[in-house]
């Protein structure tokens, strides 16, 4: 792993955030859960990333970029990249800017399914690549 | 599985329509021509579009409407009760959606070239696999 003390802070941020979204969720204020959990899972990629390379990115399209690199020929890589891009889709792109109520219980239990892909991401950045 | 005459015209329209685009696929390289590998990925996101479409008919019944993304994801959504991993069946389509199409197609950012045509390459699994979800193929 490359830079530990910097994945390791990422991904406990990315924990953070998850409990956050999930307190939000219980609250009913399921927009912001959503974003928070999206947070949660950019954040969790990133650390995944600079495990893997040493690079940190900033915004959304440039951890997109990273996790379609380091998916390229990996099939557990390209696994997360999936549950990567439905996060994308539903708790950023469609809940938070769309503001749909259409897709609420697919949101609702995405962010559920947060605390697992921040397991799978930190379980691929201990592994060897 | 439901409506199995249409599903399998849907499933060969598919496969048909793949193969086009790996024709274009092997032009684009031959010729490294951003245009041809751009045409390529249209059809490689139809085929995928046609396959999802397929899948859905024989699971529900209910075929949505042709080249409409958005009808097809939220009928895909609809359905995910029904699905083991619906998170991976989903995320797999969102990545083609994304990447395919809305990146190299609707965008024509073919960048960067070797992941494009990786992509081009896995989506034959992707159709491989809801073929056989949907009660088609080897394994059912």
């Amino acid at each position: 792993m490359l830079e530990p003390e910097r994945t390791a802070a990422l991904f406990d941020d990315a924990r953070l955030l998850y409990d956050e979204a999930m307190e939000l969720l219980d609250l009913g204020k399921l927009r912001v859960a959503a974003e928070v959990a999206w947070g949660a899972t950019k954040r969790a990629t990133d650390a995944l990333i600079v495990a893997r390379t040493g690079r940190e990115t900033s915004g959304t399209g440039q951890t997109s970029n990273g996790i379609r690199l380091l998916s390229y020929g990996a099939i557990e890589m390209a696994a997360l990249r999936s549950r990567f891009r439905i996060r994308a889709r539903v708790l950023h792109a469609e809940c938070f800017y769309g503001g749909s109520r259409a897709s609420l219980d697919v949101a609702a239990a995405l962010i559920r399914g947060t605390r697992d892909y921040i397991r799978r991401a930190e379980n691929m950045a201990q592994a060897q690549p | 599985m439901l409506k199995p005459e249409r599903t399998s015209h849907l499933f060969a329209e598919a496969h048909a329509t793949y193969a086009e685009g790996i024709k274009y696929l092997e032009e684009a390289t031959k010729l490294w021509d951003r245009e041809l590998l751009r045409k390529s990925a249209e059809k490689t996101w139809c085929a995928a579009l046609l396959a999802t479409n397929a899948f859905i008919l024989a699971r529900t019944g209910v075929e949505p409407e042709p080249d409409h993304e958005e009808g097809t994801y939220s009928r895909l959504t609809h359905m995910r009760k029904e699905l083991n991993d619906w998170e991976m069946i989903i995320g797999r389509y969102a990545t083609l959606s994304h990447d395919i199409y809305q990146t190299a197609v609707c965008e024509k950012n073919v960048e960067p070239v070797f992941l494009l045509i990786h992509d081009i390459h896995d989506t034959a699994d992707y159709i491989r696999d809801v073929e056989r979800l949907a009660g088609v193929g080897p394994g059912e």
